[in-house]
């Protein structure tokens, strides 16, 4: 099955050729509108894309920042532990400046941009969604250690950078994208895990050399070929 | 050419602007037939699964003969031994 | 899955992909099964906790839940989630999840075959119906309850059995709601939806601190204020929280002035002409009703409101009791931040929400309250349009799906009351049992219901999915009571807890995505989700334990459906309640198909605004609104006084007791605290006070702290200007810790229209522990 999912990105732009072709001659029979422009009242963001560029001009300034001696950096067992699930909301390994207010006047005044925090000994990592400022709805701070019953939940698998499909080709994303488009935030920098740290963050649009990992995808057949 | 099982296809279909809904309904009446229409564009995917070549052939006719279709273009075939 | 299917679910993948490559933005509703990167299955289901209704995406593997996201095609939280929700399926792997039945042996609960134990319970049953009558049993769920689990649950007791002893945790939680739409409107649940967020210039909040109750509508709304500058949050509490950090401005008021504050902001909108007068005209009555009315503390208290019509003069002049000046004495909100209401309510440029949740349900005058938000709504006209709403949220996932609109409370019927004769006819012929069965008057709203089993009446209770010996106000009374001799108390539930520690039968519950159902949120949002996991152990579905009684006790032909197919059965059989325009509701496929469909749904289309005739269905064109819920075809405005509270603060008393929750823990914590990260984030109950008081008392941050009521007596960590910050006076405990239940204190006091009790205000004393 594999040979029909590497081909993925071809099949798709055949059919988007098929379709500006069809669609053209669909044009000049009908009604000349495009079909995308249905009657949706207002325009949708598109969610998974929406954070590629977010923070791309921070890229260049991050390229020559590397830890000076005595400063500590993070692996991703680190990363992983805050997390119940990979692709959780991590928990905040901190006591919190200010217990009562909202994200906005005190979470962001360091998650936004990062940096070395000379408090915590270790970079500050930056957030992917800065324009959500309810932070502690989602990220919460344990107060403990303690259990109240033991829990059996198995986590899923973290995932594995996968290779490129050819020495050299740059790796396909192997996680999902939801709440997490924007690349820079976890994999420029020195705050992002040595593992995952990118070694070219000044080239913004991350996205032109690196696809949404494997999906299964079907063989591009053309109708009636040979 | 296929000469085994007909393949399973799936296909984008472009509806006439506000026809969604009518084309949804007339494509679920087709037997074979499964719809996946988009929420927030007025576009479907649709799924056509076939037991033989007559039915595809008459399955080909009955999408013809659809009124508030615009366009359809075809994303895959597969075939059992294809997909082996 | 055969080999087949799995070649259509490529084809269809590969469309997705096509299509999302071609068409930027499309999104598609999440079919049945999505593959994903690290052999994850992906599947659609509404979160299992608060009444915001999110849309999950779950990630399964080997038959486990190992994974969450939100639902990017959900249009209640388009992608977020708030940390419970995230967390959601941790909370089916706690160590201790019931597997098997309990049945009580010589004191003891020792493990059973579920058979013998849903035997146990059908004979149970009919003894006491054939030995007592019919209402000497009664079931007792919630808003948790799926919406086949409730109907079910109505078609045994109120249909089969014959008995109107059905009640639900709603009761608690929203049934001032309910009695404030049908006193208003005369029909459930908001006329508005969550799109009202985006089309909102100024966001008032009653009572409500949406940043920890409902975070995920409260980041919407930031996100709306964010985006479009100039847009105002207010927050009006009793105390200060997280939401009013993120407000622009934050009022607050002592407990139960906020009638007085509605009716001062009444009085200032007509003061200075701030009306819409063709819309009064036209769609609007002016009503009172009784006043002086009681607080039901007594047993067997009972209340029946006379409304009378009254016209604009007279309400205009019971108002004159409000001027501002004369409520800022009462209230503590100074006369310029009434006035400074009253002109964004008043402001025709501005488009305002109204939202509340339990600071206003949880009240001895909650159905009033409610009546005096939607006055200010109704004098200005700001309703039903895009952005203007006033809109009641509600706790529990299906509080409006199940208890709302299933009817599993005494009074109601999937369709109307049950003194409705109409509304019987209408039950015992989808149900198949003669209209005789079906008792013509409500018996046990829920706190009699549990007087009942205290006093003896009643002498059986099934309880599904909740946990009232945690939640009851006044617990003692109604702990002792269920402890007693005679008193047969079954509990289906997922773990332990204080509730099944005391019941004769335990039956492990199925939970959330362990079995197929739907769920109904705060915007009449329907929700499917189907069966991903296998429940551990003998765990059955609510539904399934119920049909299983039923055949048990010989009531199988009306419950005659097939294992595989039994919540399409269901689904389509309980449809039938809600034909017509007014509440049109999904087919099963169009569900199955969809992240979520909001009724009245007709012809495909779902109603965002009721009573609005460009978007409702069952409103007559020709005019901007149709209230067609009351039989004058209006909007009722209703006179309603302050009155006081049964119990305030006085010498040996001196503090006010407001009781609540946190964003970490959900109701009785049952769930969430099996949850790692929750737990260890909020590990237990606290009680939160001003600094001012424990400086007085010379409490620090954790020292332990006793209060006192008339009722109980706790200790509880003091909690200093962390979560939240009380006023001098007052303090705040969350309720969801078993260990340290803030109940033992409260009132069992309710409102005696909704019969909601009041969990938001008693004395109490404060005294630093030794």
């Amino acid at each position: 099955m594999k040979r029909y999912w590497s081909i993925a990105i071809a099949a798709a732009l055949m059919v988007a050729a098929v379709i500006v072709i069809g669609h053209a001659i669909g044009a000049g029979e009908r009604d000349a509108r495009t079909p995308a422009a249905a009657s949706i009242e207002r325009p949708l963001p598109i969610l998974t894309e929406a954070g590629v560029f977010e923070r791309s001009s921070k890229g260049a300034s991050l390229k020559d920042v590397k830890p000076g001696p005595g400063q500590p950096e993070r692996h991703l067992p680190a990363y992983y532990a805050r997390r119940s699930y990979p692709g959780g909301p991590p928990a905040i390994p901190h006591d919190l400046v200010d217990d009562q207010s909202m994200g906005g006047k005190s979470c962001l005044a360091c998650h936004l941009d990062g940096g070395w925090a000379p408090k915590f000994n270790a970079f500050t990592p930056v957030t992917p969604h800065p324009e959500l400022i309810n932070c502690r709805s989602c990220h919460v701070h344990p107060e403990n250690k303690s259990s109240f019953q033991p829990t059996t939940f198995q986590p899923a698998q973290t995932a594995a950078v996968p290779k490129g499909a050819i020495p050299g080709a740059p790796p396909a994303i192997p996680h999902e994208l939801d709440m997490r488009s924007n690349c820079i935030a976890c994999h420029g920098g020195p705050a992002a895990p040595v593992e995952i740290r990118t070694t070219h963050p000044e080239r913004s649009n991350c996205r032109q050399c690196h696809v949404t990992g494997a999906r299964p995808f079907a063989a591009f057949t053309r109708e009636g070929g040979q | 050419m296929q000469t085994g099982p007909v393949p399973i296809k799936s296909y984008i279909a472009w509806p006439l602007p506000g026809k969604a809904a009518e084309l949804q309904s007339q494509l679920l009446q087709i037997p074979g037939c499964q719809v996946l229409p988009a929420e927030n564009r007025e576009l479907l995917l649709l799924i056509t699964d076939t037991p033989t070549e007559p039915a595809e052939k008459l399955l080909a006719a009955q999408l013809e003969a659809l009124p508030h279709i615009q366009c359809l273009s075809l994303v895959a075939g597969i075939t059992e031994e294809e997909a082996a | 899955m055969n080999r087949r299917e799995m070649l259509i679910r490529m084809a269809g993948a590969a469309a997705i992909t096509a299509a999302t490559e071609l068409v930027p933005g499309v999104s598609f509703a999440a079919p049945a099964t999505t593959d994903s990167i690290n052999g994850l299955t992906w599947k659609k289901a509404p979160c299992r906790f608060c009444g915001t209704g999110c849309g999950l995406l779950i990630g399964i593997s080997n038959n486990r839940a190992v994974a969450v996201k939100g639902d990017p095609a959900s249009a209640v939280n388009k992608g977020l989630c708030c940390v419970k929700g995230y967390h959601s399926v941790l909370a089916l792997y706690g160590a201790d999840r019931l597997k098997t039945a309990l049945i009580r042996k010589n004191g003891k609960l020792v493990p059973a075959p579920i058979n013998e134990a849903l035997d146990l319970v059908a004979s149970k049953l009919k003894e006491n119906i054939a030995q007592h009558g019919k209402d000497s049993v009664a079931i007792y769920g919630s808003g948790q309850w799926t919406i086949p689990d409730g109907y079910c649950a109505s078609k045994l007791f109120k249909g089969a059995i014959g008995t109107n002893n059905v009640e639900g945790n709603a009761r608690l939680c929203m049934a001032s709601a309910v009695t404030g739409f049908m006193t208003t409107f005369g029909l459930d649940e908001p006329m508005g939806c969550y799109e009202d967020i985006e089309n909102a210039d100024v966001f008032i909040l009653w009572g409500n601190n949406m940043a920890e109750m409902h975070p995920v509508l409260f980041s919407r709304m930031l996100e709306r204020r964010q985006q479009s500058p100039g847009t105002l949050v207010v927050d009006l509490a009793t105390r200060t929280t997280r939401t009013s950090m993120a407000a622009d401005r934050s009022i607050l008021f002592l407990p139960q002035t906020d009638l007085a504050i509605a009716n001062a902001i009444a009085y200032e909108l007509i003061r200075n002409n701030w009306l819409h007068s063709t819309f009064l005209q036209r769609h609007v009555s002016f009503h009172a009703g009784k006043t002086n009315i009681g607080y039901g503390l007594e047993d067997k208290f009972a209340f029946t409101d006379e409304p009378r019509t009254i016209d604009f003069a007279a309400y205009k002049k019971a108002l004159e009791d409000y001027k501002p000046e004369k409520v800022e004495k009462l209230s503590g909100v100074p006369a310029r931040e009434i006035r400074y209401l009253a002109g964004l309510y008043g402001d025709p440029k501005k488009r305002v929400v109204s939202f509340w949740c339990m600071g206003m349900n949880q009240h001895t005058r909650g159905t009033w309250i409610q009546n005096l938000v939607y006055n200010i709504h109704l004098l200005t006209g700001k309703i039903a349009t895009p952005g203007n709403s006033p809109f009641s949220l509600t706790g529990q996932p299906s509080a409006c799906g199940t208890v709302r609109e299933v009817g599993t409370l005494t009074n109601r019927l999937p369709h109307g009351e049950v003194t409705d004769p109409h509304s019987r006819e209408m039950a015992a012929k989808i149900w198949g049992v003669p209209v005789s069965n079906i008792a013509p008057k409500p018996t046990l709203h829920t706190v009699e219901m549990f007087r009942a089993l205290d006093r003896g009446d009643l002498k059986f209770i099934w309880i599904q999915v909740t946990n009232p010996m945690v939640t009851m106000p006044k617990l003692k009374r109604y702990r002792d009571g269920l402890k007693k001799e005679n008193r047969f108390v079954v509990v289906s539930d997922v773990y332990p807890t204080p509730t099944t520690d005391i019941a004769d039968v335990v039956l492990p519950s199925a939970m959330w995505i362990e079995r197929e159902g739907m769920f109904g949120n705060s915007e009449r949002r329907t929700q499917h989700w189907e069966k991903m996991v296998d429940p551990p152990g003998e765990a059955m579905s609510d539904t399934w334990q119920l049909i299983e009684v039923a055949r048990r006790m010989g009531h199988g032909k009306l419950f005659a459906y097939k294992p595989e197919t039994h919540i399409k059965e269901i689904w389509e059989e309980y449809r039938q309640f809600h034909h017509g325009p007014a509440h049109e509701m999904a087919s099963y496929d169009e569900l199955r198909q969809r992240p979520g469909i909001m009724w009245p749904f007709v012809n495909g289309k779902e109603t965002r605004w009721r009573y609005n005739p460009k978007h409702d269905p069952a409103a007559k064109p020709g005019d901007t609104h149709h209230f067609y819920g009351k039989p004058d075809q209006k909007a009722w405005i209703w006179f309603r006084p302050y009155e006081p509270p049964p119990e305030m603060p006085d010498k040996d008393y001196p503090f006010w007791l407001n009781t609540g929750r946190v964003v970490e823990h959900w109701h009785t914590g049952s769930m969430t605290r099996r949850i790692p990260v929750l737990h260890q984030a909020m590990p237990n109950a606290y009680v939160e006070l001003h600094p001012n008081d424990a400086k007085r008392f010379n409490i620090k941050n954790g020292d332990s702290v006793r209060l006192t009521s008339r009722r109980g007596t706790i200790l509880l960590p003091a909690l200093i200007d962390r979560r939240g910050r009380p006023p001098e006076g007052q303090v705040f405990v969350p309720f969801f810790d078993e260990s340290k239940l803030i109940n033992e204190l409260t009132l069992d006091a309710f409102c005696p229209i909704s019969k909601q009790p009041d969990y938001k205000k008693c004395a109490v004393k404060v005294e630093k522990a030794l």
